[in-house]
C-alpha cells in the first residue's frame, strides 16, 4: 500500500494536480497524488478544449517544461485551431476542442509512466501543522501521511456548492462531494479566503440538434500540435455549429433573472467578467440582439454537445425554454442542465512567487484555490508548484521562478501574488507588456534551457531541444553571413528596396520582404536551414527591431525585480511612510521592489523610501 | 526621510521666513520652547533656544498632507538678522533627522507627494525665475495644470485606443462590432495633429520661457550699436565713427512689454580684407537666421541685404532720422538715437510682432525634456500609419504602448530614478 513518507504530496487530480505531481516526479521526488476518485483524474469538468488567446501560450510554456497538458490534448484534439491567424505570430494562439475521453485516457497513460508516482484514493480531512510548518496530511480514515512538501490543488472543491435555481447543494463539481474538512483547515490557519462562482452551460444530446441548419466551423486543414515535440496530429478532425441567441431568447431570460441565482442574490462571489453567463450577457448588453454559440461534440464517439456560449444558473424549466428558442436547439433534449459553483479561493496575495504559503512552511497552492480559472491558468500553476515543491525537498533551498520577461506563466503568477483575484483571473496577451518577445513559438526558446537546469525536463526532450538549439544556432549564422544587391533580387522576382545598396538578408526578412525558402537558389548555404525552421527564423528576425526597443524597459524590470525586500523586514521601521503605504506595505509584504511598485495605492515616495531603506540595510550588513 | 528647512534669503532683511517640512516639522513648538498654535493660524509666540530669547516671532503649523509639500510644515516668520537665523539653524541641526534643504527639495517632496505633477515642479522654478509679464502668465498657467490636464486627456486617448486594439487581439473569436478600425484610425489621426500643433507650437513658448532673439544688422556705420545703446538706455556697445567698429556679437537680455527679448548687436555687413571683422560678419549672419526679428538699419532707402530674410521677421528701420525728419512716410519705422526719438515706437512694433506670432492655440510645452519625449511619442503614433489591423494590430499595440510611456513622462516619472534628480538639480533655490 502506500508508504508512510512522502517528499511531494499532491492533494488533487486536476490540471493542476497532474502537472504538479508530474513535475515533481519528473524531478526524482517521491510522489503521491491523492484525490477523491481515480477515474476523475484529468478530467474536463467545464469546456471540452484546451488553448486559445493566451491560455495556448500557458500550454506551449507547460510543454516547454517537459508538462502534460500539450502532448495529452495532442493525442486527443478533434477540432485544432489557430486563433489570429491572420494577426502577427506573437498574438497567435493554438486552440483545439478534445474529446474528453481521450484527453483522460491520455493523460492517466501519461501518470501511469511516470516513475516515482503514486496515485492514491482517499479524502484529505485535515492538515498536520506545528509551528507554522506542514508536516503531513490526514485522511479520512485519520490515517497520516508525512510529506516534505504538500501542493494543494483542490480547485472548486473546497466550500463547493452548486446553484440551479433556486436549488442549492454542497458540491465541488456536479456529482461530487465537495471538501468540507479541508475548507474549515484552511479557514482555520487563517488564510484570506474569498469566494468565487464560475458556471456551465446545459449538455446537449447530439441527435437532438438539427445539424442541417447550422452554419459549420471546421478545423485548420493542418492541424498544428501543441507540444513541440509533435510534428503531427492524428486524431481525426470535426467540425462544429455555429447558432446565436436572439430576441425570444433574451426575452426569456429577462422575465426571469430574478429565478437566477446569480441575481437572486444567493451567490455572493465574483464571476469572471471576461466569461460571463447568458444572464449577464442578457443584462449587461442588452443591446445587443443576439449572442453566439459554439456547439462542441464532446467527443468523436459522445452524443453530448457543449453548447459554449450559454453558461447559466437559471431553473430547469426556464433553461429548457431559452434553449429550445435558439435555431437549431427547437427539439433540444437536455442531459445536463446548467448549473453556478460558488467555491472558497484563497488570496493569492499570501503566497511567495513559488506558490509556497507565507503562513505555513512548505505548503503550496496551485490552480483554481488561487483564483484562477480556465485549465490552463491552472496547469501552469501545478507545474511551477510542482516544481518548488520538489526543490523544497532540498537541503539547500533553491526557488524556481519565472518571470513577467520570460513567460506569462511569470506574468500570471506576479499578477496574481502581487494583485490578487478580485475576479476570477484568465490570461489575455494583453496581460504580458512583453507580449512581442512572450511568443507560442518560442517558449522551448524562453524556457526549456531553464527546465534542465532545474531537472524537470525528461533525456528525450532534452537531446531534442539542443538538436533544434544548435540548428537555431547555425541558421542565424548562416543568416547573418549573407548580403544581397538589389539586382540579384530582382532577377529572382523578388522584392528589393530601390536604392541600389547591398543589404543584410536579416533586414529583408525582419521587413518581411522576402520568404528563407525564397533565398534558396541564390544562396546555397540557405538550403542547410531545416525547412521546418523557417518560420521560427522569419518570426525572429520579424520582431527583432522592436525587441530591441524593449531591451531597455526589460533591463529595467530585471533590475527591479532583482531588487529583494528582505522577508524578515520590518517595514514599520522605514522612516517618513505614510501610513497608508505602510498598511499597504504590511498587508501584502511584497517581496522585491519590483512587485511592491505594482501594488495598486502605492506611491512613488514610498517606493524611494523602501528603496533608500534597504540600500542602507545592505550597506551596514557589508561593513560588519 | 528628513525633515528639512530652508529661509527666504541669506542676507540681512526687516524679515525672514524659515520653513520646516518633514514628518518632523511638529517637534518645532519643542525644540523653541513656545505653545504649538491652532492649525492655519498665524501666532505671536516667543521663540527660546537654550534658555535665550531668540525671536518674538509670527509662526503657522501646516499639518499635512494638504501643503504646498503634501507633508507637515511649519513656518516660522523671524526678524530678518543674520543671528537669529544661525540660532534657528543651529536649534534645527541639533535634532536628530532634521537637515538644510537642497535646492529645489521643497518642490521635489510636493512632487513625491503627488501634490504637483512634473509640469507643475518645472513651473515652479519658471515663476520663480520669471522677469517679465508673458512668463509669469506663462508658468501660472502650467502651474494651475493646463499642461498637465492636457497630458491627461491625451494620456486617456491613447489608453482607449489601446483598449480597442486589445479587443481586437484577444477577444478576435468572439462577435466585435466592424467599424473599430475607422474609430481607432479618426483617434490616432487626431492625436498625431494635436502633438503636433503642440511641438510645433513650442517654439514660441519655449521663446517666451527663454527669450527671443531680435538682432540688429544693417552695413557698416548705420547707427547700430547706437540703438542697440539707446534701447538699453547704456553703454553696452562702443560707437566710434570708424566703419567696422563692431566684431563680436554683443548680447543683452531686456524686457520689451512682457516680453522677454535677447537684443544682439552685431557686425556691419560688408566686403573686408580683415580676418577678425569677416568672422564677426559670418557669426552674425548666422545669428540672424536663428533670430525671430531682425531690424536691419538703413540711414538712406536702400535697405538690400546680401541674403534672403521672411518678410515677417524684417523690419526696416530708418536710422539718423534727426538728418532728414520731413521726408517720413507714416508707416515708416525710423529712429534718431542722438534726439531718442522713436525708440518707444520700435520697442512698441518688436512686441506687435511677438503677438502676431503667436499661435492661434497656444503651446504650454516650455523645455527641451517635454518636447523631446512628445516627439518620442509622435514618432511611434507615426509609425502606426504604416502598420496593418488586420496582420499587425500586435505591432500597433506596442507602438502605442511606447507612445504611452512617452506621453505620460511628461508629467509623471516612468523611470524615476533616473531621472528625478536631472529634473531637481536645475532648480536654483530651495522653494
Amino acid at each position: 500500500m502506500v508508504n508512510n513518507k512522502f517528499d511531494v504530496i499532491v492533494i488533487g487530480g486536476g490540471h493542476a494536480g497532474v502537472e504538479a505531481a508530474s513535475a515533481s516526479a519528473r524531478m526524482g521526488c517521491k510522489t503521491l497524488l491523492i484525490t477523491m476518485e481515480k477515474s476523475k483524474i484529468g478530467e474536463m469538468s467545464c469546456n471540452p478544449a484546451i488553448g486559445g488567446l493566451g491560455k495556448g501560450h500557458l500550454v506551449r510554456e507547460i510543454d516547454a517544461l517537459d508538462g502534460v497538458m500539450a502532448k495529452a490534448i495532442d493525442k486527443s484534439g478533434i477540432q485544432f485551431k489557430i486563433l489570429n491567424v491572420s494577426k502577427g505570430p506573437a498574438v497567435q494562439g493554438p486552440r483545439s476542442q478534445a474529446d474528453r475521453d481521450l484527453y483522460k485516457k491520455a493523460v492517466n497513460q501519461f501518470l501511469d509512466k511516470q516513475l516515482n508516482l503514486q496515485i492514491l484514493e482517499g479524502l484529505v480531512c485535515d492538515l498536520k501543522i506545528q509551528n507554522k510548518t506542514l508536516l503531513g496530511i490526514i485522511l479520512q480514515n485519520k490515517t497520516t501521511i508525512l510529506c516534505h512538501s504538500l501542493v494543494m490543488t483542490t480547485g472548486t472543491f473546497l466550500g463547493g456548492k452548486i446553484f440551479i435555481g433556486d436549488e442549492t447543494y454542497e458540491a465541488g463539481r456536479i456529482g461530487d462531494k465537495s471538501s468540507i474538512g479541508l475548507a474549515n483547515s484552511i479557514r482555520s490557519h487563517k488564510f484570506p479566503v474569498g469566494r468565487l462562482k464560475t458556471g456551465t452551460p446545459p449538455r446537449i444530446l447530439f441527435e437532438s440538434i438539427d445539424w442541417e441548419n447550422l452554419e459549420m466551423q471546421e478545423a485548420d486543414k493542418i492541424p498544428t500540435p501543441f507540444s513541440y515535440l509533435n510534428k503531427k496530429i492524428l486524431v481525426p478532425q470535426i467540425k462544429c455549429g455555429i447558432t446565436k441567441t436572439n430576441m425570444a431568447t433574451h426575452e426569456i431570460i429577462k422575465k426571469n433573472l430574478k429565478s437566477s441565482a446569480v441575481y437572486s442574490g444567493s451567490i455572493i462571489g465574483n464571476g469572471p467578467r471576461y466569461c460571463p453567463s447568458i444572464e449577464d450577457k442578457v443584462k449587461r448588453f442588452f443591446e445587443k440582439q443576439s449572442h453566439q454559440i459554439f456547439l462542441e461534440p464532446e467527443g468523436l464517439k459522445s452524443n453530448i454537445v457543449y453548447p459554449n456560449g450559454i453558461s447559466t444558473s437559471l431553473p430547469r424549466d426556464i433553461q429548457k425554454k431559452f434553449v429550445r428558442t435558439i435555431c437549431g436547439l427547437e427539439k433540444a433534449k437536455i442531459l445536463q442542465y446548467g448549473y453556478a459553483v460558488e467555491y472558497d479561493y484563497v488570496d493569492p496575495r499570501s503566497l511567495k512567487y513559488t506558490l509556497e504559503t507565507k503562513k505555513i512552511k512548505n505548503m503550496f497552492l496551485a490552480g483554481q484555490i488561487n483564483g484562477t480559472t480556465g485549465y490552463e491558468e491552472a496547469a501552469a500553476q501545478g507545474i511551477i508548484a510542482g516544481i518548488n515543491a520538489a526543490l523544497n525537498c532540498n537541503v539547500i533551498k533553491k526557488d524556481f521562478v519565472l518571470t513577467r520577461s520570460d513567460s506569462y506563466i511569470g506574468v500570471m503568477i506576479d499578477d496574481l501574488v502581487t494583485r490578487g483575484a478580485p475576479e476570477p483571473y484568465r490570461m489575455f496577451t494583453s496581460r504580458a507588456e512583453f507580449r512581442l518577445l512572450l511568443r507560442s513559438d518560442n517558449a522551448d526558446q524562453r524556457l526549456t534551457d531553464k527546465g534542465i537546469k532545474i531537472g524537470v525536463v525528461n533525456e528525450d526532450r532534452r537531446l531534442f531541444w539542443e538538436k533544434k538549439k544548435r540548428y537555431i544556432k547555425e541558421a542565424n549564422l548562416i543568416i547573418d553571413s549573407l548580403e544581397v544587391t538589389p539586382r540579384i533580387l530582382k532577377k529572382n522576382n523578388l522584392s528589393y528596396y530601390r536604392n541600389g545598396k547591398k543589404v543584410k538578408i536579416r533586414k529583408l526578412l525582419s521587413d518581411n520582404l522576402v520568404a528563407i525558402k525564397e533565398l534558396v537558389n541564390i544562396f546555397p548555404d540557405v538550403k542547410k536551414i531545416p525547412d521546418d525552421l523557417h518560420k521560427q527564423i522569419e518570426t525572429d528576425c520579424k520582431y527583432e527591431m522592436y525587441l530591441k526597443r524593449q531591451e531597455i524597459d526589460i533591463k529595467n524590470y530585471q533590475l527591479e525585480q532583482e531588487t529583494k525586500i528582505p522577508v524578515n523586514l520590518d517595514f514599520n521601521l522605514i522612516k517618513g511612510l505614510s501610513n497608508e503605504s505602510l498598511e499597504i506595505f504590511l498587508k501584502f509584504k511584497p517581496l522585491t521592489i519590483s512587485q511592491a511598485s505594482r501594488l495598486p495605492g502605492v506611491t512613488p515616495t514610498a517606493i524611494l523610501l523602501l528603496l533608500t531603506h534597504i540600500k542602507k540595510k545592505n550597506k551596514r550588513r557589508v561593513q560588519f | 526621510m528628513h525633515t528639512i528647512f530652508a529661509s527666504t534669503n541669506k542676507t540681512i532683511s526687516a524679515i525672514k521666513i524659515i520653513r520646516i517640512t518633514g514628518s518632523n516639522a511638529k517637534k518645532v513648538p519643542e525644540i523653541f520652547d513656545f505653545k504649538c498654535p491652532k492649525p492655519k493660524s498665524f501666532q505671536l509666540r516667543k521663540l527660546n533656544y537654550q534658555k535665550r530669547l531668540i525671536d518674538n516671532a509670527i509662526v503657522c503649523w501646516l499639518p499635512g498632507p494638504k501643503t504646498v509639500t503634501g507633508e507637515d510644515v511649519f513656518e516660522l516668520h523671524v526678524h530678518g538678522s543674520l543671528i537669529i537665523e544661525e540660532l534657528i539653524y543651529e536649534a534645527l541641526l541639533s535634532e536628530k533627522n532634521f537637515r538644510i534643504a537642497e535646492n529645489g527639495e521643497f518642490t521635489k517632496r510636493a512632487f513625491l507627494n503627488g501634490v504637483l505633477d512634473l509640469t507643475q515642479a518645472e513651473a515652479v522654478n519658471d515663476l520663480v525665475n520669471s522677469e517679465t509679464k508673458k512668463q509669469l502668465d506663462l508658468a501660472n498657467s502650467i502651474l494651475e495644470g493646463n499642461l498637465k490636464s492636457k497630458i491627461f486627456d491625451w494620456r486617456e486617448s491613447i489608453i482607449s485606443i489601446m483598449s480597442t486594439i486589445e479587443v481586437l487581439i484577444d477577444f478576435s473569436d468572439e462577435d466585435i462590432p466592424d467599424n473599430l478600425e475607422i474609430s481607432i484610425n479618426e483617434k490616432i489621426h487626431y492625436l498625431i495633429n494635436e502633438i503636433e500643433k503642440a511641438i510645433k507650437n513650442s517654439k514660441y513658448s519655449i521663446s517666451i520661457r527663454s527669450g527671443f532673439i531680435v538682432t540688429i544688422t544693417g552695413k557698416t556705420n548705420v547707427g547700430k550699436s547706437s540703438l542697440m545703446n539707446a534701447i538699453l538706455k547704456k553703454n553696452a556697445s562702443i560707437v566710434t565713427e570708424i566703419p567696422g567698429t563692431t566684431r563680436d556679437i554683443i548680447e543683452q537680455k531686456i524686457n520689451v512689454n512682457g516680453f522677454p527679448v535677447y537684443l544682439n548687436d552685431t557686425a556691419g555687413l560688408r566686403k573686408t580684407d580683415s580676418l577678425i571683422e569677416h568672422v564677426g560678419i559670418e557669426k552674425a549672419k548666422k545669428l540672424i537666421s536663428q533670430s525671430d526679428i531682425i531690424l536691419n538699419l538703413s540711414e538712406n532707402d536702400d535697405f538690400n541685404l546680401p541674403f534672403s530674410i521672411s518678410k515677417k521677421k524684417l523690419v526696416n528701420v530708418r536710422s539718423k532720422s534727426d538728418l532728414n525728419v520731413n521726408k517720413f512716410k507714416n508707416e515708416d519705422i525710423y529712429v534718431s538715437t542722438k534726439y531718442n526719438i522713436g525708440i518707444e515706437n520700435l520697442l512698441k512694433h518688436v512686441s506687435m510682432i511677438l503677438k502676431k506670432i503667436q499661435p492661434k492655440e497656444s503651446s504650454l510645452l516650455v523645455n527641451k525634456r517635454q518636447v523631446n519625449s512628445l516627439m518620442r511619442a509622435l514618432k511611434s503614433l507615426k509609425r502606426i500609419r504604416n502598420l496593418s489591423f488586420e496582420h499587425e494590430a500586435e505591432l500597433i499595440a506596442e507602438e502605442l504602448r511606447l507612445s504611452l510611456n512617452a506621453v505620460s513622462s511628461v508629467s509623471m516619472v516612468v523611470d524615476f530614478e533616473e531621472i528625478l534628480d536631472e529634473i531637481f538639480k536645475n532648480f536654483c533655490i530651495g522653494k
